[in-house]
């Protein structure tokens, strides 16, 4: 059981990604390679509020998110707005390069040393069912858990999240109705940087922060993604948590060096005999 | 109240439009004819900022819309729909309807998350449903597109249009693909919302259908505008029976 509830606690963050994936995905029909990016910066803000600035956490909390979010806001301007031919590939070669960029960043501006953050909660373990779980860990699965609820509420309940998704389906249907869709898209990358960035936060005092977090982070995301089907909020989640614990007993059986081959091996099953994903459901189109 | 002038659009160096220039007067149809390839649908992009590269100028209510993006257009008051349907699959009717509302008066989105609005939503949910008794598609609200015939999905794009009580109305090419019955339906809805005020800007190639319900026609060929006047007046000049028939020579 010890093994579910690490593979839990990783699952989780892997599902946070995979939500900021998704929110992007389902607005604009792209795939941000550089939301692992986020989740690196969002560990990079609170490390330098709390150990360079000594703000206190309670305040460094919503600013390291709102930095991000802003930071969000202007990758979609620098690097997606004005791109003149708006394929898929260029979007998504113009991401790469983009999380290319923010880590030559992070690494100019923090190094490369592991920066250690401490617990923002008392840390202990508490026994659960055959083994046991830290606090940490359920900060982070509590916190995924009331995301997805609250996104899958906006996004399929509330006529906003509606429009939102309209964007994604129907660019000019949106613009028709009034809807400024390029707000739209620049806001989702804010909100989807701020996700990465809760992620970041919440995962910082159990793994710590380097620069290059963001790759693997961003990688385990989009597979957890692609698993649960993209676009999908719960598939995000369940994939993520089933990454996390697949890893985890992975390492148990084999070398823990290999657990990172686990999501490209589960990512290459699911491709292979579902490939809309695990709850993703294929397009019906009229003709 | 919509006043075009010297409208011109060049593809490539293929020219789509070349100087055109005609008003469409209030509360009045005014509908736009010509054979295929004639440029209609592009002066409608141009009017609602599909094309933005055009030149000439185009002004409604006085303002220029040059440059202005179809969101904006939509906010100063021009409404439309396509010759090719342009909704949102994944939602029903009813939900399409909700796009229209939303883009136009922007309801607070912290306090609609929250529901603390309802009172808002309330009116907006009786504006949709009279809206869609009026468009005859009350029965069909909780379909998704793909479910429901053609001709409901062009009252659908129509009462989506007018959920946001535009000042102009574009309609390209209603009639296309209807039946008899419907087209027969459709005629009546458009000469009610006329009578009720609504300018109509229409795109038809329904002779019938235009003799039936315009008050005045303008003809494009080849990009260029031909022949403007009553349907009467369009019908009998040389220019327009040679670019629907052909030269005699030919």
């Amino acid at each position: 059981m010890q093994f579910f509830y690490s593979g839990i606690t990783s699952g989780s963050i892997y599902a946070l990604v995979a939500i900021g994936f998704n929110i992007i995905y389902n607005t604009t029909g792209i795939i941000n390679f550089a939301q692992g990016e986020f989740v690196m910066l969002g560990g990079m803000f609170i490390y330098s509020m709390l150990y360079m600035m000594n703000i206190p956490f309670v305040l460094a909390f919503p600013v390291a998110l709102f930095g991000a979010f802003v930071l969000g806001v202007i990758f979609e301007r620098v690097f997606i707005r004005y791109v003149k031919v708006k394929s898929e590939l260029n979007l998504i070669t113009i991401t790469i390069a983009g999380s290319i960029i923010l880590r030559g960043l992070a690494m100019v501006i923090w190094g490369r040393d592991t920066l250690l953050v401490e617990s923002f909660v008392p840390s202990k373990a508490i026994n659960v069912y055959k083994g046991t779980i830290t606090t940490d860990s359920l900060v982070v699965i509590g916190i995924s858990l009331v995301i997805s609820f609250l996104l899958t509420f906006f996004f399929k309940k509330t006529k906003y999240g509606k429009a939102f998704r309209a964007c994604y389906e129907d660019k000019i249907a949106a613009s028709v109705c009034g809807i400024n869709v390029k707000a739209v898209v620049m806001f989702s990358f804010g909100i989807a940087a701020f996700l990465g960035a809760i992620a970041g936060v919440v995962v910082s005092p159990i793994t710590y922060v380097t620069y290059s977090d963001g790759i693997m982070t961003g990688l385990k995301g989009f597979s957890a993604a692609v698993m649960g089907g993209l676009g999908s909020f719960w598939g995000g989640i369940f994939g993520g948590i089933l990454l996390g614990v697949s890893e985890s007993f992975f390492a148990s059986v084999f070398p823990s060096g290999y657990k990172d081959a686990m999501a490209f091996l589960i990512i290459l099953f699911i491709l292979f005999f579902r490939p809309q994903g695990l709850f993703g459901r294929k397009k019906a189109t009229r003709v | 109240m919509l006043r075009l002038n010297n409208v011109s659009v060049n593809f490539g160096g293929v020219k789509a439009l070349t100087d055109v220039t005609f008003d469409v007067p209030a509360h009045k149809i005014t509908a736009l004819i010509g054979p295929n390839g004639a440029g209609k649908t592009t002066l409608f992009n141009s009017i609602t900022g599909f094309i933005p590269h055009f030149t000439g100028e185009i002004h409604f209510h006085n303002v220029k819309l040059n440059g202005k993006l179809p969101h904006e257009i939509f906010h100063i008051g021009i409404s439309r729909t396509f010759q090719n349907l342009n909704l949102i699959n994944e939602l029903t009717l009813r939900e399409n309807m909700f796009l229209g509302v939303i883009g136009k008066e922007k309801p607070p989105i912290f306090k609609s998350f929250f529901r603390l609005n309802k009172g808002y939503w309330k009116n907006v949910e009786q504006r949709i449903d009279d809206m869609l008794y009026l468009t005859g598609i009350k029965k069909w609200e909780n379909s998704k597109p793909g479910s429901v015939p053609y001709g409901v999905l062009k009252n659908l794009e129509m009462a989506r249009a007018l959920i946001s009580n535009p000042k102009i109305l574009l309609l390209d090419e209603p009639a296309a693909g209807l039946n008899s019955k419907e087209k027969e339906n459709l005629a009546e809805l458009i000469g009610m919302l006329n009578t009720k005020g609504h300018t109509i800007l229409m795109v038809e190639h329904d002779m019938s259908f235009v003799s039936t319900l315009s008050d005045y026609v303008v003809c494009l060929n080849f990009g260029k505008l031909i022949a403007r006047g009553t349907f009467d007046e369009i019908r009998n000049s040389p220019d327009v029976i040679k670019a629907y028939l052909g030269d005699e020579d030919a």
